[in-house]
């Protein structure tokens, strides 16, 4: 796929807690899909109590859907079950659960211009699952490891294990966020499924762009969770080339407008 | 020995040239993919393709790839694709459905079999005292569907994916 691999196997044989972790001396065994979708629904519960609940308007979350699936169709992992809401928060965030649970908060849309910078963030999102980056961080979290392996049976019989890791999986999610190297590969692998759609690969960075000069508020868990949009552009302004790729903003301005 | 390097090299320049590819075999991505009768998504579907069905891919130009799969030829959207071949776990009997656009079509995917909301999630999430409102509200987003065909009109709309230009 042509992904920076070596610097992201860095990143998970050294990640075991948040930023800055220490070597993990064991990790789980990968977590089945039953097991994923688990803890992914959990933590989507969580985003809905933690960001401001649905923001309920078919006809947006359609939208979203629509532009979403289209990606995830491109994507490394199409066969997975997407789920695509908005959520009623005012800050402009994101996010991605594992078993495919995609949000983006009211308060991004009311700052994007058009469809290849929605596109461009839920490339960004998507990414996160088809490559599995919290999975592989949690498999990595000294404080689960030593559980071994964990099946949706062991875990139903053994809530507290249950309880433990998705306090992890949140740690992970909502507080430290996931290390810097796998947001690139999620930032560059976004814009590969965009562009394989055939929208303007440059969405993400012209939202990035967006994100740098209007500099939210500290309290965005966009900016705590995330290296700087400033050192994100960075990275992708490396590998990047001018795109004459459609942007759809009249497209974009139609799907929202009256809806935000 | 002269001449054959010549013919050689001819040979494989007009290959080149025709995107003709020696024996290379693909695998479907997703169960419900379209073998097409022509390189474009408006032309007839040939055969509904299973997920992880094994195809010889004949011919790479532009965004569809000739193949043959299952003793059909036809035209698949190269994303569609991958080089990855399916474990045994994921394949097997949707390899063998792969044939049939009925039973392809209505298969699911093995990662789509497992449906709907955990109990254990939602066990845990009322544990923690969080309200039947998020619970409820990733109920919706599960249940929330666009259908393959909406999909297929907002590309086609935006001359998007397999309906580029």
């Amino acid at each position: 796929m042509g992904c920076a691999a070596p610097a992201v196997t860095e990143t998970y044989r050294k990640y075991s807690l948040g930023k800055g972790g220490k070597d993990a001396t064991q990790s789980l065994k990968p977590i089945g899909l039953e097991e994923e979708k688990a803890i992914g629904g959990s933590l989507a519960i969580q985003v809905f109590n933690r960001y401001g609940g649905l923001y309920d308007n078919p006809e947006l979350q359609r939208y979203i859907t629509l532009v979403g699936q289209s990606l995830a169709d491109v994507s490394d992992r199409p066969d997975l079950d997407y789920h695509f809401a908005v959520v009623n928060s005012e800050h402009p965030n994101a996010f991605a659960t594992p078993g495919g649970y995609v949000f983006v908060s009211i308060g991004l849309l009311r700052v994007l211009e058009n469809e290849a910078q929605l596109a461009g963030v839920l490339g960004h999102e998507i990414a996160h699952i088809t490559h599995k980056h919290a999975l592989k961080t949690l498999e990595r979290n000294k404080k689960v490891a030593g559980f071994g392996a964990l099946t949706v049976s062991m875990l139903g019989q053994s809530p507290d294990v249950f309880d433990k890791v998705i306090e992890q999986a949140g740690e992970i999610i909502f507080t430290y966020g996931l290390d810097k190297n796998l947001e690139y590969e999620a930032d560059k692998m976004g814009a590969e499924y965009t562009d394989r759609l055939g929208y303007d690969s440059a969405g993400l960075k012209s939202f990035l762009d967006i994100l740098n000069q209007s500099q939210p508020g500290q309290d965005s868990v966009f900016l705590s969770t995330h290296p700087s949009p400033a050192d994100r552009l960075s990275h992708l302004s490396a590998g990047s080339s001018a795109s004459s790729k459609p942007v759809f903003a009249a497209e974009f301005k139609q799907a929202t407008q009256g809806k935000l | 020995m002269i001449r054959f390097s010549c013919l050689t090299v001819v040979l494989l320049f007009s290959m080149a040239l025709s995107g003709a590819v020696s024996a290379e075999t693909l695998y479907v991505k997703k169960s419900g993919t379209k073998l097409q009768a022509e390189g474009s998504a408006k032309s007839k579907v040939v055969k509904v393709l299973g997920k992880g069905t094994a195809v010889d891919v004949k011919e790479k130009s532009g965004k569809f790839y000739k193949v043959s799969a299952g003793g059909a030829e036809g035209y698949v959207f190269k994303f569609k694709l991958t080089s990855k071949k399916p474990s045994k776990a994921g394949g097997g009997i949707l390899d063998i459905l792969g044939g049939d656009p009925k039973l392809a079509a209505k298969e699911s995917s093995s990662a789509s079999n497992i449906r709907g909301l955990s109990p254990m999630s939602e066990d845990h999430a009322k544990k923690k005292g969080i309200s039947e409102k998020d619970i409820e509200a990733v109920k919706q987003m599960e249940t929330f569907k666009v259908s393959e065909l909406e999909i297929e009109q907002f590309l086609a709309q935006r001359k998007l994916g397999e309906f580029s230009e």
